[in-house]
């Protein structure tokens, strides 16, 4: 292992389109957090103004609540069925392996298409699940805030529960037959082979798979754009669709710039966290 | 019962995968029947079967080139991501210098940035150097997202092949270059492919920036989809169903692509 001045040289191109494309745009906005602009092009201090009204704003605390709510009621299951899934898949399944290829598809849809399509399935006559609930009396309802939240949330889980599959059925893979064997002789539980042996092995895999599903969840806008559009009234208006409300309808910049400031303050730390849990778990 | 050596078929399993597909099949059947069916029943198989939506898209040059222009876009995303993912990866697997960890982490933050967050200030930048509306501001743009996983994955997979394999190269006189290109990189293929995997399942089907970066010249067809697709709008059942179907190829064409790294590629490099 080299230790090199020369390994920047290596990182040069990455790191110079990193800070043009991602850390100059991210400054800009903090620039624009604490000023306040007429006639949108003179622009003038305001120290924390937009901050203090950032954190007076209802629909901002709203968004975010709704945010982080859907974000751990879709994680669990995601996770909670993709783990599940996962070991049918490897444990049970004749070529587990040959599905794999299938599930990848929701991974690999367009965001809009997956809005498209589930906002369709889910019209009392014409929809594929819809017909099908009205032949049971269960009609949904979009104009209704539990049938839009219920539809958001499985149409994540249709969309992202093959990405913890697809993390935790390599992690399987990776495991030696051995300690299966060892651990039939023992007559180890199931419960004990899952704990003990396969959990600690499937513990990189899934911080990877939980760190990214996080961060895509909470910046979810696409598809519940296309099934409610945030409605009825602003009950699943989440984060991105209030900052993209607030900056690109309104253009309120200031209070944009703000958000986002928050919001970054509220989710490097959790990322930091999870980051030192993955690279700790592998030793480097 | 824990370590099964005679495989069946699981229940679970065939359940979740119907799951998966029903609405995929399904959209193949709505594109495939006229709109006025669709808009009134949900029928199982298209009846009476009809080519019109897949005709109306062929017909329409907004549509035929909003295709091409994702296409053009995501493959411009790929190669610029490969180009500085690869000798970025190498640094962080082959060196130990000063702020390594930080580095790693910093491309990682800005991976978890919203890309609403960077929209305004992204369009007054590209509008500067007039290149708004321009395959290479979407693709450049993405790379935001797809260059700190693309790293990242690279990285792992490099580090699995031990750092003798380096010296042995050296002592059998092979250049840095030459030992990237011709050793390293063959050995890697599955990370590769790994790595094109998390940047298409970002950059085709994203739609935040690839809508607030383009107008006209490099509009990708799912904004053209929206357009007809809004919620509250006309929806075009037919049309929408049609052009979702051939926006699912790429993405089944990559599945066959990869099918042989699908089970074991996604381990990330790393065992355990």
């Amino acid at each position: 292992m080299r230790t090199n001045s020369t390994a920047w040289l290596f990182l040069t191109p990455a790191a110079a389109l990193l800070v043009v494309i991602g850390f100059a745009p991210l400054m800009t906005m903090v620039n624009y957090s604490v000023q306040d602009s007429f006639a949108g092009d003179r622009f003038f201090w305001v120290g924390s103004e937009w901050y203090e009204e950032a954190f007076r704003s209802p629909a901002f605390w709203g968004a975010l609540g709704r945010t982080v709510l859907f974000a751990i009621i879709s994680l669990s299951i995601q996770f909670g069925l993709g783990i599940y899934i996962a070991r049918k898949l490897f444990h049970v399944q004749k070529h587990g392996a040959a599905f794999l290829g299938i599930l990848a598809l929701p991974l690999l849809t367009p965001w809009i298409v997956v809005g498209f399509v589930w906002r369709h399935a889910m019209d009392a006559e014409a929809g594929i699940l819809g017909a099908l609930g009205s032949v049971v009396a269960i009609v949904p309802d979009l104009n209704s805030v539990t049938w839009v939240w219920a539809t958001i949330i499985i149409m994540d889980v249709w969309h992202w529960t093959s990405f913890t599959v697809i993390l935790c059925y390599a992690g399987y893979v990776s495991i030696p037959g051995p300690f299966f064997q060892a651990a039939q002789i023992d007559g180890a539980s199931t419960w004990a082979v899952f704990r003990f042996i396969e959990l600690p092995k499937l513990k990189r895999v899934l911080t990877v798979a939980l760190l990214l599903r996080i961060a895509d969840s909470l910046m979810i806008n696409t598809e519940p754009q296309m099934i409610s559009r945030g409605g009825p009234h602003v009950s699943s208006t989440f984060f991105s669709q209030e900052l993209i409300k607030t900056a690109m309808q309104e253009f309120n910049l200031g209070e944009a710039g703000a958000l986002s400031v928050i919001y970054l303050l509220l989710v490097v730390p959790i990322s930091w966290g999870l980051y030192r849990l993955m690279r700790g778990s592998n030793g480097v | 019962m824990v370590y099964e050596t005679r495989k069946r078929w699981s229940k679970s399993v065939v359940l979740y995968t119907v799951f998966m597909l029903v609405p995929l099949l399904w959209l193949a059947v709505l594109s495939l029947q006229p709109n006025s069916v669709s808009v009134r029943t949900a029928n199982v198989f298209p009846s009476p079967v009809s080519l019109e939506n897949y005709r109306y898209i062929f017909a329409h040059e907004n549509w035929v080139q909003g295709y091409a222009n994702a296409v053009i876009y995501v493959a411009i995303n790929l190669v610029l991501t490969l180009a500085v993912s690869l000798p970025a990866a190498f640094a962080f697997s082959r060196y130990r210098f000063a702020g390594r960890d930080q580095a790693f982490f910093f491309a990682f933050v800005l991976r978890l940035i919203p890309p609403a967050i960077m929209i305004v200030p992204l369009v007054q930048m590209f509008s500067a150097v007039d290149l708004v509306d321009t395959h290479l501001a979407v693709a450049l743009t993405h790379c935001l997202f797809t260059v700190p996983i693309s790293i990242w994955i690279l990285e792992g997979f490099m580090s699995s092949i031990p750092i003798e394999v380096d010296e042995i190269a050296a002592v059998d006189g092979y250049a840095r270059s030459s030992f990237f290109l011709r050793i390293l990189l063959p050995q890697i293929r599955t990370g590769i492919g790994v790595a094109a995997f998390f940047s298409f399942m970002f950059s085709w089907v994203e739609l935040t920036i690839a809508n607030a970066l383009t107008t006209v010249d490099a509009k990708p067809i799912g904004v053209v989809m929206r357009l007809v697709a809004e919620p509250h709008g006309g929806v075009h059942i037919g049309i929408s169903a049609a052009a979702s179907i051939l926006m699912l190829i790429p993405g089944i064409l990559l599945v066959w692509l990869l099918r042989r790294h699908l089970a074991r590629g996604f381990s990330m490099g790393r065992v355990g």
